[in-house]
């Protein structure tokens, strides 16, 4: 049997195991009235944008130069169009100024950018995140769909690869911890983020598929399972305190002792505050929050807490924007919307006042970084990047 | 249904739509939702998302009906506007099976009753890049020639051939142990 007969055995096999709800002819008919009304709004766009492309150029002709430098807030753009001929408009993107490289570790196709501007080589894999591991990296997938896990050298060899997740940073940066499945079981790992020569350690867990999200003070905070959520804190050997009045965690905040995630259906995001959990018995906690329903999804609080990014999505699904909240009220303090159609990959910080975004353009296949001041100011954090929308180049290492 | 949509605003939306070709279009959509839904799990790796997935191609498909003069051509188009769908959610790291749900889960699920082997041919295959994984479901699972496939994916047919050259590259040295298996021992 060859490798490709095995390959299609196994696809048609697998395929009878899952279970799916077709759609029905409303549903499908609802979905289609939502596209439609995102194209109307679309289209009213980019007729604006026509204008707004006619006559910026034309107003900055007739003003002196802006010697303080600062960034032009994103315009949406379209092609421009004569009797004859087509010519593409320089894309929105590529239009925006460019500063600094991030404050924080990215990656750029294979390549990481650490602290001190030392760079390491990924080998080719899905990498959504990674975080420094003895002088070297550890990169894995926050998708679930990969559930693969990397472990590279200082000097940029493979340690290792396997059935795992993403990796996240403890609130001082020292140790990093990922899930593992191995031959040796499923466990959380931790190690040091510095060539240190402490050993790691394992914490074996029963469930199948958990993703560790962050840190309260030294304990872990986990998804119990990836899809499906359930929220459990770990505190010490065999002992797990279980958090109940929220069904899944996307975020952390070990300062304040917060938890951004997944109230229920109706109410989906909230904050939650998490009181001290001492001693080293397992038993359920319930959370509570006095944040008002939202409907964006939670991405990272800001480095001293203060503040929640979230996603912002459009009526049909794609991710559009990023909103910040204050993290104890739910309060708005910014929203920014990208260009039209241009699509938000992940939100993290840079520093307390800027929050990066990665996001593509479908219309240009281009993707690029993007760096949104809390003064709604917005700059490119790194080149624009042409590209299949399947290869996407940059992606935001773990944040304590 | 998203966050924030009410059944209200869905009766909205539905109203501006007018069906137009309704039963020629349930009648198509009744028959061919099925095999979408199959190539859809295969490719997202899960069910919820490939409902999804499904759900907006067929909502596209509807809202093109009328445009889709060529008919016999309806399950080719389908399919391209499918794997549109699906490569948009690469773009989501989060977001590719993220579900939200009001229950919390008891205990962990259970194991897929699935030999090692195909297990790990399958976890190969959900490692996959995406343009690698699309080739892969469309070669070894629609059965699909090389040129059927470059036309779907809009690519060459030496992209074809090179991702599916690197994809089982990939797959003999990260599932080692299996070439030449027999048929009874697969």
């Amino acid at each position: 049997m060859t490798e490709q007969d095995e390959l299609s055995r196994m696809l048609h096999e697998k395929v009878q195991a899952f279970d799916v709800r077709p759609s029905d002819v409303p549903q499908v008919e609802a979905r289609a009235g939502r596209i439609r009304a995102r194209r109307r709004v679309a289209a009213v766009a980019a007729v604006a944008a026509a204008v707004v492309a006619a006559a910026v150029p034309a107003a900055l002709a007739l003003r002196p130069g802006d010697p303080s430098g600062a960034p032009v807030h994103p315009r949406p753009t379209a092609p421009t169009t004569s009797a004859s001929t087509t010519t593409p408009a320089p894309s929105a993107l590529s239009r925006m100024r460019q500063g600094r490289d991030p404050k924080v570790d990215w990656r750029q196709g294979r390549t990481v950018h650490l602290a001190g501007g030392r760079t390491l080589t990924l080998p080719d894999g899905i990498w959504d995140t990674f975080a420094p591991y003895r002088g070297g990296v550890v990169a894995g997938s926050t998708n679930d769909i990969a559930d693969e896990v990397v472990v590279v050298g200082a000097d940029g060899s493979v340690v290792s690869r396997g059935q795992g997740s993403a990796p996240v940073l403890s609130p001082d940066g020292s140790t990093v911890t990922w899930w593992s499945h191995s031959d040796g079981g499923s466990a959380f790992i931790s190690g040091p983020t510095s060539d240190a020569g402490r050993a790691d350690t394992r914490l074996p867990t029963t469930t199948q598929r958990p993703r560790a999200v962050g840190y309260l003070g030294d304990r872990l905070v986990y998804r119990v399972d990836s899809d499906t959520g359930g929220v459990a804190v770990s505190c010490g050997g065999s002992c797990t305190i279980t958090i109940s009045g929220m069904t899944m965690v996307r975020a952390v905040d070990s300062g304040r002792r917060l938890l951004a995630g997944y109230a229920d259906a109706t109410c989906p995001t909230k904050v939650f505050h998490v009181p001290d959990l001492p001693g080293s018995a397992s038993r359920t906690v319930h959370v509570t929050s006095s944040w008002p329903c939202v409907r964006e999804t939670p991405a990272t609080f800001s480095p001293d807490g203060s503040k929640l990014a979230l996603e912002h999505q459009d009526a049909d699904g794609r991710f559009d924007g990023v909103r910040v909240r204050d993290s104890a009220s739910g309060e708005l303090l910014m929203s920014y919307r990208t260009p039209v159609g241009v699509e938000v990959g992940s939100a993290v910080w840079d520093d307390d006042s800027h929050v990066l975004l990665d996001v593509y353009s479908p219309s240009y296949h281009q993707w690029t970084l993007l760096r949104v001041g809390l003064d709604r100011s917005v700059e490119r954090a790194a080149p624009v990047i042409p590209g299949d929308d399947t290869q996407k180049p940059f992606s935001f290492g773990a944040q304590p | 249904m998203g966050f924030g949509r009410t059944l209200h605003d869905a009766r909205e939306a539905r109203s501006e739509v007018a069906p137009g070709s309704g039963t020629e279009f349930e009648e198509w959509m009744a028959q061919r939702q099925p095999a979408l839904l199959r190539t859809a799990c295969l490719l997202a790796g899960d069910p919820h998302t490939a409902e999804d997935v499904v759900q907006a191609t067929l909502a596209k498909m509807y809202l093109a009906w009328d445009r889709l003069a060529d008919r016999e051509h309806l399950d080719s188009y389908a399919r391209r506007t499918l794997l549109n769908e699906y490569r948009s959610l690469w773009r989501r790291p989060w977001r590719r099976r993220e579900h939200v749900t009001s229950e919390l889960p008891e205990a962990a699920a259970p194991a897929i009753d699935w030999d090692g082997r195909r297990e790990a041919l399958w976890q190969f295959v959900c490692t996959l890049p995406a343009r690698q994984r699309m080739v892969i479901v469309l070669r070894y699972y629609e059965e699909l020639s090389e040129a059927e496939t470059a036309r779907t994916l809009g690519i060459s047919v030496g992209t074809v051939k090179s991702s599916t050259s690197r994809a089982l590259s990939s797959l003999r040295a990260r599932v080692p142990g299996e070439a030449g298996l027999s048929e009874e021992e697969a």
